[in-house]
């Protein structure tokens, strides 16, 4: 089987300048204009996923994410941070959906070099950048949620969760210390999987107002010690706080 | 967790003077296997001697433990370990983590415990006591420690590896800029100044001088925008190299800019000393200029 090719960490500083010197003009090629312009190394572990392209185009997040995270299932946690992986597939493997997922060609030069920085790079790893990145922000919200306890059918129930809005991927869950713990992972999405009658107005409000919640205990305790019975119990115990949550009017 | 002296409403070894007496002590001990020994684990070892009998004995009643948190924000890496022993070795597979990995040691309520006191806590809780402790509370914060997984198998002893020196952009430039936005600390010499810079590296007589003004330069205005670009990875290596070091590099503080000129200096082995010497030697002839050397910064 084919193994699949990462950018070197000298070729992604000349992908880098390149992109800084054309003000990204290259970006709006229909060709991945990087095919064999830069130092390719490949990976002896990670099988390479010809048919994910296909698998993806025009699908919602959520299913790019599973098909993403069923793509490479065996990567470990540093491959998964690894910005050469990331910008290869952003690059060359992904090129046509990253296009189509992120248009360019109406933005003026300077919209244009954000979003292309923003989206195709992936700067310094941590947990906010990689949650915020394109492809990798999926396959982490997968590996963060995947619960194979809960049976082959089942096992996506809290990815389709967490990717219901993006604020808790992006702007709450996913980004803050709270969000790398798998027991308050699964104990909150399945809270919520578990009522849904409770969640059918106001989502996002309430789901802040449970974040609040969480980080307030984590305040006081521990909670990289506690178990999913615990994190359910809490935002049970205090429903009073969060259900009655609105959204604040602008 | 933020901590504080209003954080807890009990009293907290460790946090502020909540507990007096003796402090507790935390040693550890980075075990690295070789870089080639890839199967192999990191390893740290810690030893404490805790030094509060009241919390030794819920520790021997079984009513609370000590706690290891890992978090690694490259790998979405948190977890925590428990132990009773006061001498636990802890392992990190080398595929989990990535640059810097955070340690922080607590003591912990295993359980709810009702009627809580302290006999070495501050006169002020007294009116308080007995406290109720919930489960997974701190009873006691031991130690933060970091270490870096990107940086470990780098030889930190020469500045070579965080300090490049290049060719202006700007073909009109006339002042040297420093550029700090990415992995390395980019000093960018006018088209004229590198050129004399490449003409003189790795002259003896030459070093001083670099390293007393534009390597000096280049430092503290890197040093000094430490704040926000402390998870870069040449803002990491500083802190590696100062950490290998407390002797010299103990009393100062990263995060204060005050402590930029200082920390700097001592970085480039006090280089202002080396060029008054240098300039006394050439004064007195004893130093034939153009003398090449292997030592270069």
């Amino acid at each position: 089987m084919t193994k699949q090719k990462y950018f070197s960490l000298h070729a992604l500083h000349l992908l880098k300048e390149a992109f800084w010197a054309n003000n990204g003009e290259s970006y709006l090629n229909e060709k991945p204009f990087a095919v064999d312009a830069f130092e390719e190394l490949e990976s002896p572990d990670i099988d390479a996923a010809p048919e994910l392209a296909s698998r993806i185009a025009g699908k919602p997040d959520v299913e790019v994410a599973i098909a993403l995270y069923e793509a490479f299932p065996h990567l470990n946690r540093l491959e998964a941070s690894d910005p050469g992986f990331w910008t290869h597939l952003t690059h060359i493997e992904l090129w046509n959906y990253m296009r189509e997922r992120f248009p360019l060609s109406e933005l003026s030069v300077e919209k244009r070099r954000t979003k292309i920085e923003d989206k195709w790079f992936l700067g310094d790893p941590s947990q906010s950048a990689l949650i915020h990145h394109p492809l990798a922000g999926l396959w982490w919200g997968v590996l963060l949620t995947v619960a194979p306890e809960r049976g082959e059918e089942k096992k996506y129930d809290l990815t389709h969760i967490l990717f219901r809005n993006l604020d808790l991927p992006t702007r709450t869950l996913g980004t803050y210390e709270l969000g790398r713990l798998p027991a308050a992972v699964k104990g909150v999405l399945g809270y919520v999987f578990d009522h849904p009658d409770l969640f059918k107005e106001n989502y996002e409000a309430k789901m802040r107002a449970i974040m609040r919640l969480l980080n307030a205990i984590g305040g006081v305790v521990q909670l990289g010690c506690m178990d999913e019975a615990f994190f359910r119990l809490r935002i049970e115990e205090n429903r009073d706080t969060w259900l009655s949550a609105r959204k604040k009017q602008s | 967790m933020q901590l504080s002296d209003s954080s807890f409403p009990y009293p907290v070894l460790g946090i502020g003077d909540a507990i007096g007496g003796p402090q507790p002590d935390v040693s550890v001990i980075d075990h690295i296997p070789l870089k080639e020994r890839i199967a192999d684990p990191y390893r740290w070892e810690f030893k404490i001697d805790l030094k509060n009998p009241d919390i030794e004995a819920l520790i021997a009643d079984g009513k609370a433990s000590y706690l290891y948190e890992v978090k690694c924000s490259a790998t979405f890496l948190r977890f925590c370990k428990t132990t009773r022993e006061c001498n636990y070795s802890l392992e990190l597979d080398r595929r989990d983590v990535n640059k810097r990995v955070e340690f922080s040691l607590w003591v912990v309520a295993d359980d709810c415990i009702a009627d809580y006191r302290n006999a070495a806590a501050h006169a002020d809780y007294r009116i308080l006591e007995p406290f109720e402790v919930e489960r997974g509370a701190p009873l006691a914060f031991l130690k933060a420690y970091h270490w870096d997984a990107e940086l470990c198998y780098e030889d930190l002893t020469s500045l070579r590896s965080i300090l490049i020196i290049e060719k202006h952009n700007d073909p009109a430039a006339e002042f040297p800029t420093v550029d700090v936005d990415g992995d390395y600390v980019r000093l960018c010499l006018p088209i004229t100044q590198f050129d004399g810079f490449l003409a003189v590296t790795g002259n003896e007589t030459a070093a001083p001088v670099l390293h007393s003004s534009i390597l000096l330069f280049a430092l503290q205005s890197a040093l000094v925008r430490y704040n926000e670009n402390r998870e870069r990875r040449w803002a990491r290596a500083i802190e590696e190299i100062t950490r290998r070091d407390p002797e010299r590099f103990g009393s100062f503080d990263l995060g204060n800019v005050d402590d930029a000129s200082g920390l700097a200096l001592r970085l480039l082995n006090n280089p202002t000393k080396r060029l008054g010497e240098t300039i006394a030697e050439l004064t007195r002839g004893t130093v034939r200029p153009g003398t090449n050397s292997e030592d270069d910064e």
